[in-house]
């Protein structure tokens, strides 16, 4: 079963796309910032991670970074980013950042759940290719 | 500058008082010195005119006592004379001999004595004593009668190898007759020509007497030229004097008189144009030096001119470069701030973008799971999610009703509608908003402070609390904890509202209430930066305050002071 880390700072959202994601048959897990979510990461190491960006504590980007720089293990995990910030700079801080996707809030629940079917086929196709080797 | 610059004016000043002094003095001293030249040059011509005044008068005497010879020969070297004072003829004696003596040569008396010595003729002022009497005279007389006779004798005794010429025998004594001094001469009455003859001892003798204090004196100050010639015994009037010796050496007495003395006179006659000369130069000197010490002065104040002009230069220089400087940071200023409103404003448009979109994300989340679950959904869950729809669009609507405000305010359309209202009530039903919304925090509050209503404008006031609210609830988010405490003080109602959230550091503070700013500690938290900049202007239309204290990481309590009796007094102002 695929498990899908949500961090969102909006309880409402969480909730929402954590009742989609349940349905869709993902195992999933919730954190409100960008600590909360490096915690869970580190605790249960999810298969996607989907991050807000605008966030108090931690944003995404803040997580993303601290990933990339202290955490170069759990840099394979998928990050898909969903904000309501849909300026270019961000979408460009985050892709450029190690972001699978970068989605923007209002959210199209087909588009995500496509987002992370690519993702999980990426996935899959990568331990298969692992196995074999 | 002021005092400095005196100083070269007051030596200016001193340097001229000087030169002034200096100049008056050197005219005193010149002045001074001309008068002792003067009169010392006035002592020597004095002295010098003295010394010929008494050759004058020495000439003068000499010369009186001289002519007694000439003037006896007249009378007495005479053939008519010889003739007819033997023949005793009185008249012609005294017309020919006493008066021609007293009146052309002005001899006071004239004795004449015959062969036998005896005084035949005696004349006293021109007048004929028949008394033939003498005045304190005969003895000189007898003396130098004797000593004619002594000489005619001579001429006679054998032997003598130059015998005196009988026209040329005379004797002469000066003496004093009656404490007068007297010329005495004596005469033998002889022929003028060899046409008659007289024998030896036949000759008549002629005495005659001049006194040198009468007539005398007059020729001899004729002669000499001095008016106050006179004669004097006395001794102290010696300063302008000569003696007169008598024949035997004995002091007689002076001819004195009043010394003529030009080099006084000079100096009396020029002293007061003297004097007038040098007044005229010492004013002549003063004058120049004030109109010396005025051009100083003049030089002075046009130096100080000047040095005032340049420094005013100088200054009006700097004030205008530092004008100019003040205006291009000014400017800068100005700059800076433009780019940071943009910036700011930038910022607020991708805000303002974020914070309608999460509420849409919301709703639009909602209505997807609604509709992807409309087989299998039950009543609550759709209950749930129209919840969570309806808070959404309060959330937005409470958003546009800020973004409104803040336009509304920026432009002055804003405009107060003051009512009796309950802030107690307002707060209450902005905390059950709140609360509604994020049931993650408990507010707790103590609005029994309050007074039962105050004059405020119900929905900006409302803005107020629900923007300080949701503040407190967005940046506190693991502090679930919000203390509201109320109080009432001068007719002022103050609410705080506290959390004990993530706080802001104290450089951000003073800029908190500024339109889009946000605090450093706010990055990541989503918000506009317009809703305190909002509040403020609420607050400050209502003639309230509004202040804030924070520590970084602590959490930040805001204070709202509203008056009880209403904006009405600001609102005066402001439409004045």
């Amino acid at each position: 079963m695929i498990t899908v880390l949500c961090i969102d700072d909006e309880a409402d959202i969480r909730q929402l796309i954590v009742e989609e994601l349940t349905d869709a048959g993902f195992a999933t897990l919730e954190a409100a910032n960008g600590q909360e979510g490096l915690e869970a990461i580190l605790s249960y190491w999810p298969d996607i991670v989907i991050c807000d960006i605008s966030m108090p504590v931690m944003d995404g980007h803040q997580l993303l970074a601290e990933i990339q720089m202290n955490h170069a293990e759990l840099f394979n995990i998928p990050f898909i980013l969903l904000s309501a910030l849909t300026d270019k700079d961000n979408v460009l801080t985050g892709l450029r950042a190690g972001a699978a996707d970068y989605l923007t809030k209002p959210i199209d629940f087909d588009l995500l759940l496509a987002k992370l079917a690519g993702c999980i086929a990426r996935l899959e196709n990568d331990r298969a290719v692992g196995r074999a080797l | 500058m002021g005092r400095e610059k005196a100083v070269p004016m007051q030596q200016n000043i001193r340097i001229t008082s000087h030169v002034t002094i200096v100049l008056t003095l050197l005219t005193a001293l010149t002045a001074l010195l001309l008068a002792g030249f003067m009169w010392l040059a006035s002592v020597k011509v004095d002295d010098f005119s003295l010394t010929r005044q008494k050759g004058y008068v020495e000439q003068g005497l000499d010369e009186q006592v001289k002519a007694v010879q000439h003037e006896l020969e007249s009378v007495t070297v005479w053939n008519d004379a010889v003739l007819l004072v033997a023949k005793d003829d009185h008249p012609w004696i005294a017309e020919n001999i006493g008066m021609w003596m007293h009146k052309y040569f002005s001899h006071d008396r004239t004795y004449v004595f015959n062969e036998r010595d005896e005084l035949v003729f005696a004349m006293r002022d021109g007048e004929d004593i028949a008394a033939l009497t003498f005045l304190g005279d005969e003895k000189v007389a007898a003396a130098l009668r004797e000593d004619i006779r002594a000489m005619l004798h001579k001429r006679t005794a054998p032997g003598d190898s130059n015998p005196p010429v009988l026209a040329e025998i005379f004797a002469e004594k000066i003496l004093s007759i009656a404490s007068r001094p007297a010329v005495v001469s004596a005469r033998p009455i002889v022929p003028s020509s060899d046409e008659i003859s007289l024998d030896p001892g036949k000759e008549f003798i002629t005495v005659a007497v001049r006194f040198l204090d009468a007539s005398a004196v007059e020729k001899i100050a004729r002669y000499a030229r001095i008016e106050t010639l006179h004669f004097t015994t006395d001794a102290a009037e010696t300063t302008a004097a000569i003696p007169v010796i008598a024949t035997d050496g004995s002091m007689l007495g002076y001819m004195a008189w009043q010394p003529i003395r030009p080099g006084l006179m000079l100096i009396e006659q020029i002293a007061p144009v003297g004097i007038a000369c040098i007044v005229v130069a010492m004013g002549v000197v003063i004058f120049l030096g004030r109109g010396l010490r005025k051009t100083t002065l003049d030089l002075s104040e046009s130096r100080l001119a000047l040095m005032r002009h340049r420094d005013q230069l100088e200054e009006s220089v700097r004030l205008r470069t530092a004008e100019i400087e003040r205006q291009r940071e000014e400017l800068d200023r100005l700059l800076a701030q433009e780019r940071h409103v943009n910036a700011l404003q930038r910022q607020f448009v991708t805000m303002a973008s974020h914070e309608f979109r999460t509420p849409l994300a919301i709703i639009d989340a909602a209505a997807q799971r609604l509709s992807r679950t409309k087989t299998t959904q039950k009543p609550e869950y759709v209950e749930e999610k129209s919840a969570q729809i309806r808070a959404a669009v309060l959330r937005m609507v409470d958003l546009m009703e800020s973004i409104l405000s803040a336009g509304r305010l920026e432009t002055g359309k804003t405009t107060l509608k003051p009512e009796r209202l309950s802030l107690a009530e307002i707060i209450e039903s902005c905390c059950a908003r709140q609360m509604d919304v994020r049931k993650s925090h408990r507010i707790h509050r103590d609005l029994s402070h309050l007074p039962q209503t105050i004059l405020a404008d119900r929905t900006t006031i409302e803005q107020v609390f629900t923007n300080l609210l949701s503040n407190a609830v967005k940046y506190a988010p693991h502090a679930p904890d919000i203390h509201i405490r109320t109080s009432t003080k001068n007719g002022m109602s103050y609410v705080s509202i506290q959390d004990a959230g993530i706080g802001m550091d104290a450089e951000d503070l003073p800029k908190l209430f500024q339109p889009y700013y946000r605090a450093r500690s706010a990055t990541g938290i989503a918000g506009t930066g317009i809703g305190l900049n909002l509040v403020k202007q609420i607050v400050d239309l209502h003639g309230g305050s509004i202040s804030v204290e924070s520590v970084l990481g602590r959490g930040t309590t805001f204070t709202v002071a509203l008056p009880n009796k209403g904006p009405l007094a600001n609102l005066i102002k402001r439409a004045a």
